[in-house]
Order: C-alpha cells, then sequence, then structure tokens
C-alpha cells in the first residue's frame, strides 16, 4: 500500500526548519541583540533545540495511508507563522529612532535628585548614557565621553539610546540634555560622540542631568546601537 | 483547536504585505515591526517549550492525576495558581500548555486560576521586577502576593457567573486531532507531534496579537498619560490602559513600569500596570479564543479589570504616600 506524507505536519515542519534557520542566523551572526536583551541569546538556543525536536517529531512519524488534500487554514497558519521572518528579510538592521523615542517617553529626560551632588574628580569616563544616569553623583564634576543618537524635538538637544531589557517591545529610552552651539545643521538620529564635563541643568526648579562644554563629534551608528542592563 | 475565519488570516496577510513593502518607510510601521519582532523572538522559543511540555502532558498525564482536582474546585483553583512556582513561563507559553491540561478533564476554574497567576506568581518575574525596582523587595512581593489573590478571586468569579461552563465546548477529550498517525507510534514522537499542531494554530494569533500590540504602541505617545498622573484613580486606569496596548512580556514589563518614575505615577498605578498585563492584553485576548468561548473572554475582561483595579486602589488607600 503506497503511504504518504501528512501535508498539514509537512506544512509544520517547513515552520519549525524556516525557524530553526532564522534562529541559528540570528544567534551565530550576533544579529539577534538587535531584537532582544545579549543574556538572552540561551532563548535562541532553546528555540533551536525546540524546533530541531518537533522537525525530528514529524519526519519520524508514520506515514498515512490516505493522501490528505492540503487545507486552506493550514497554509494560511503557516504564512502568518513566517511573517516575522520575512521582516528579518526584509528590514535587516533596522533600529529604534526618534520617532520611537518621542512615543516611548513620559518625559524627554528624567529629573535627578540633587541634594547629594558634589564635584569628583578623576579620569575621563568612559561609558553609556544607561550607566551614567545610574551612578550620577559619582560621575558629577568629571570628564565624559559618550556615544548616541541626536534628537532635537525639546528645548535643549538631547543624546539618546535605547534599553533593551528583554526586547525591543519593552526597550525604554535613556536620554540627557548636551550643551553644543555646533548641531544645528545635524538632523535627527545621527550618531554623536560627545566629550564634555558632567553638569545638572535647573529648569522650573527641576533638576537634569546635563553635559556642559561639549566637543561633539558625528560617528557611523555602531554595531550595537542599543544598551543593555 | 478549533479553525478560525479564514477570512480574518487573508486579510491580516494582506495587511502584512502592504504594510511592508508599500507603506514600509512610515516610522509606525517600522516601530511597530521591530515591537514584533522582538515579542516574536523573546516568547516563540517558551511557546515552543508550552507547546511540547503540553503534548508531553497529552500523551504521559494519566487522567487519574486530575480527577482528584476536580473533586475539590476551591482546593484546585488555590492550588493551580501557585503552579507557577514549578512551571515559571511567560503568559504565551502558558496556553498551549493550559489546552492539553483541559483536554485531559483538568477542572475549568483551576486552569483559569494558572493561566492568571502563572505569569506573575513565579520566581524568574519577582526577580526582574526586584531587580527594575533596585531590590526594594516590597514591590515584588506586594506584586506577587496581590497576582495571587486576583488570579483565584477571579476563577471563583468566573466559574460562579458561568457556572463553570468556562471552556469552549469542543475541547474536553471531542477535539479531533488533524494528527493522522499511527497508534503503534512512540508517545514521545506522538507529543512532539500534538506540538507541533498546537504551536501552528496558537502562533496564529500570537503573531496577530503581537503586530497589533507593535502598531498600537507606535501610534499613541505615552506622554498623554502625564495629564492623569496627579490622580490615582485616572493613574490606575491609564496605566492599565497602557498594559493592555503594550502587550509587554510579565519577564519584562517591570522595568517598563519602573520608568514611568515615582515623580510622575503612584507606585500602586505602576503595580496596575504589572499586574493588568500579564493577565490580559491585546495579544492574550487573541490566543483565549483558543481555548475560551467569545462568552467567557466578555465575563473575563471586566472580572480582571475591576479586580486589578480595585486591588490597586486599595492598595494606594492603605498605603497612601508610600506606595
Amino acid at each position: 500500500m503506497k503511504r504518504f506524507r501528512s501535508v498539514p505536519m509537512m506544512l509544520a515542519a517547513t515552520v519549525y526548519l524556516c525557524w530553526l534557520a532564522a534562529f541559528i542566523w540570528l544567534l551565530f551572526d550576533g544579529r539577534y541583540m538587535m531584537y532582544l536583551s545579549r543574556k538572552l541569546w540561551p532563548l535562541l538556543l532553546l528555540g533551536c533545540i525546540a524546533c530541531t525536536t518537533l522537525v525530528i517529531g514529524i519526519l519520524s512519524s508514520n506515514r498515512i495511508t490516505t493522501k490528505e488534500n492540503e487545507s486552506r487554514e493550514d497554509i494560511l497558519n503557516t504564512a502568518i507563522m513566517l511573517v516575522p521572518i520575512l521582516y528579518f528579510l526584509v528590514y535587516q538592521g533596522d533600529t529604534l529612532g526618534s520617532f520611537a523615542l518621542e512615543r516611548r517617553v513620559v518625559s524627554m529626560v528624567e529629573s535627578i535628585e540633587c541634594s547629594d551632588l558634589t564635584s569628583s574628580d578623576g579620569d575621563t569616563l568612559q561609558t553609556d548614557i544607561y550607566r551614567l544616569l545610574n551612578d550620577y553623583s559619582s560621575a558629577f564634576g568629571r570628564h565624559v565621553v559618550l556615544e548616541g543618537a541626536l534628537n532635537t524635538s525639546s528645548s535643549q538637544p538631547v543624546l539618546y539610546r535605547f534599553l533593551i531589557v528583554c526586547c525591543l517591545n519593552d526597550a525604554i529610552p535613556k536620554a540627557i540634555f548636551f550643551e553644543s552651539n555646533c548641531i544645528d545643521t545635524l538632523e535627527n538620529d545621527i550618531w554623536l560622540r560627545l566629550e564634555g564635563t558632567v553638569d545638572s541643568l535647573h529648569v522650573d526648579g527641576t533638576v537634569y542631568p546635563f553635559i556642559r562644554n561639549t566637543d561633539v563629534t558625528v560617528v557611523p551608528e555602531p554595531d550595537s546601537p542599543y544598551m543593555y542592563p | 483547536m478549533k479553525p478560525s475565519s479564514h477570512k480574518l488570516d487573508v486579510l491580516f496577510l494582506c495587511a502584512v504585505l502592504v504594510m511592508l513593502f508599500l507603506a514600509g518607510d512610515s516610522p509606525v510601521i517600522r516601530t511597530a515591526f521591530l515591537s514584533l519582532s522582538g515579542i516574536v523572538l523573546e516568547a516563540l522559543p517558551f511557546m515552543l517549550i508550552g507547546a511540547i511540555a503540553g503534548g508531553l502532558v497529552e500523551e504521559y498525564l494519566p487522567e487519574s492525576a486530575v480527577t482528584k482536582l476536580r473533586q475539590k474546585k476551591i482546593k484546585a483553583i488555590m492550588i493551580a495558581a501557585l503552579a507557577g512556582l514549578a512551571l515559571p513561563v511567560c503568559e504565551c507559553a502558558v496556553i498551549p500548555v493550559l489546552y492539553r491540561l483541559l483536554r485531559k478533564g483538568i477542572p475549568p476554574e483551576a486552569a483559569l486560576a494558572y493561566m492568571l497567576a502563572g505569569p506573575v506568581v513565579n520566581p524568574v518575574v519577582f526577580t526582574s521586577t526586584l531587580v527594575a525596582y533596585r531590590f526594594n523587595p516590597m514591590v515584588p512581593a506586594l506584586r506577587v502576593i496581590a497576582g495571587y489573590i486576583i488570579a483565584v478571586s477571579v476563577a471563583i468569579l468566573v466559574s460562579r457567573i458561568l457556572k463553570g461552563r468556562i471552556i469552549r465546548d469542543d475541547i474536553p477529550n471531542s477535539s479531533p486531532s488533524s494528527i493522522k498517525g499511527n497508534a503503534k507510534e512512540p508517545g514521545i514522537i506522538r507529543a512532539a507531534k500534538h506540538a507541533a499542531e498546537d504551536i501552528l494554530k496558537a502562533g496564529k494569533y500570537f503573531v496577530m496579537g503581537a503586530l497589533f500590540a507593535g502598531l498600537l504602541q507606535s501610534a499613541f505617545g505615552r506622554d498623554v498619560l502625564l495629564s492623569v498622573a496627579s490622580n490615582p484613580v485616572l493613574a490606575i486606569a491609564g496605566m492599565m490602559i497602557l498594559a493592555f496596548l503594550l502587550s509587554i512580556c510579565a519577564d519584562g514589563d517591570a522595568f517598563v513600569a519602573a520608568s514611568f518614575g515615582k515623580a510622575f505615577f503612584p507606585l500602586s498605578s505602576q503595580l496596575a500596570f504589572m499586574l493588568l498585563g500579564p493577565m490580559l492584553d491585546i495579544k492574550l485576548l487573541l490566543m483565549y479564543r483558543i481555548v475560551f468561548p467569545w462568552k467567557t473572554v466578555l465575563v473575563l475582561i471586566p472580572c480582571i479589570t475591576l479586580t486589578v483595579f480595585l486591588v490597586s486602589l486599595l492598595l494606594h488607600l492603605l498605603t497612601g504616600a508610600a506606595l
């Protein structure tokens, strides 16, 4: 008796093979960091193992004796499950920018407590916006080098970068005001390297983190434009 | 799992193609797809593992193991709401396991309690909330305790309102699997086939919900909430609406909640955000249809919303400015 592979199961196998390839590509290329926190790489490994298990399960199953017609539902389910992979292929390297920044902030720059801010000396601090804001008091008064993207939608220009905690959907913008009179010709989302002094900016009784006396250099967008906790 | 309307699927695929290839330059579309890709990459491995666990339940869990649970419903609800402590999965992974547990005959009320509490009452979420709130243990402790109380209350409430008719009629022991296999196949192979089938059907709702959530996140700015932040009642309501629209995974939502800052939003409203999100959001609403009829979903929405709102308000009133 002639035996056939179940069509719904073969469509399922196609989906899992495509996802297996996507997981491997994103993991070994390091590209997953454009969508996920750096620490979550084991998740993709888990995905690879699960997809492999499912494909092996499907291919090891016995063939059926009556040939099935593929149902429209199976084809549509398969197509919908492949939508994210289509996006990965079409828009490689796409990143969150000023549009997402303006949608995701409650206030462009978070205020700081100013009671314990005393200037400290030390070597030039090479850090990122998240770490600087997290430990602002110890960096206060020091010379700092920061990289980020430019946004000029508020009264003072800001340097911002997104912090990915788990994935891009929960990415939080972290921004800092800076002083510069040479950015008028620059467009939003241009990447800059700032060198300046960590200071504070007082606006209507609220204190904001601020980089004063800034040297600004335009730099290319880094391979890893996000910050990770 | 019951087939859905094909028209909706075709419409969705056409919309995706138009968005990707004709409106791909729009920042709304690109930001929405970036959100989608993040959600899917983070949650799909959990869903795959959840589906495999569901397949193993289908093949290996003896029906006698769930028979005892059927006799003591309240006790079953209270125990099921703690199951997340042993099986810490996010809300997306819960659904495939739930589907197979229901087919095995687990009481629907208990399954509901597990579905609602599992993504909140678990060690992973406790730890991520602890880190997000700079190691202040009060916030994760309040989240877990309040999450447990809400899940148990909603499960009992929904069960009373619907008189036990909670799940789809075609689930318990009657849903014909599309798997055409041979009874002589090893159980592990059949389990993998069940999992493969479940993911393909649950995954569809998941991808649709994730894209919809991404579009809404891109379309509305969070700064509109500032106008209601000073009023605790409105702040709690506003943060609950936001949690519903954003569909952020329970493992990472505490960081987003904390980013709203105590200076702007009372902590009770941030807790409302963290309590509602894992129980009710856009992608979950679509995924709930896999196991629940519309009638149950329509009862679940106000029950969850009101309970989370009242618990958050109570926390605010009891602790005042401290919270």
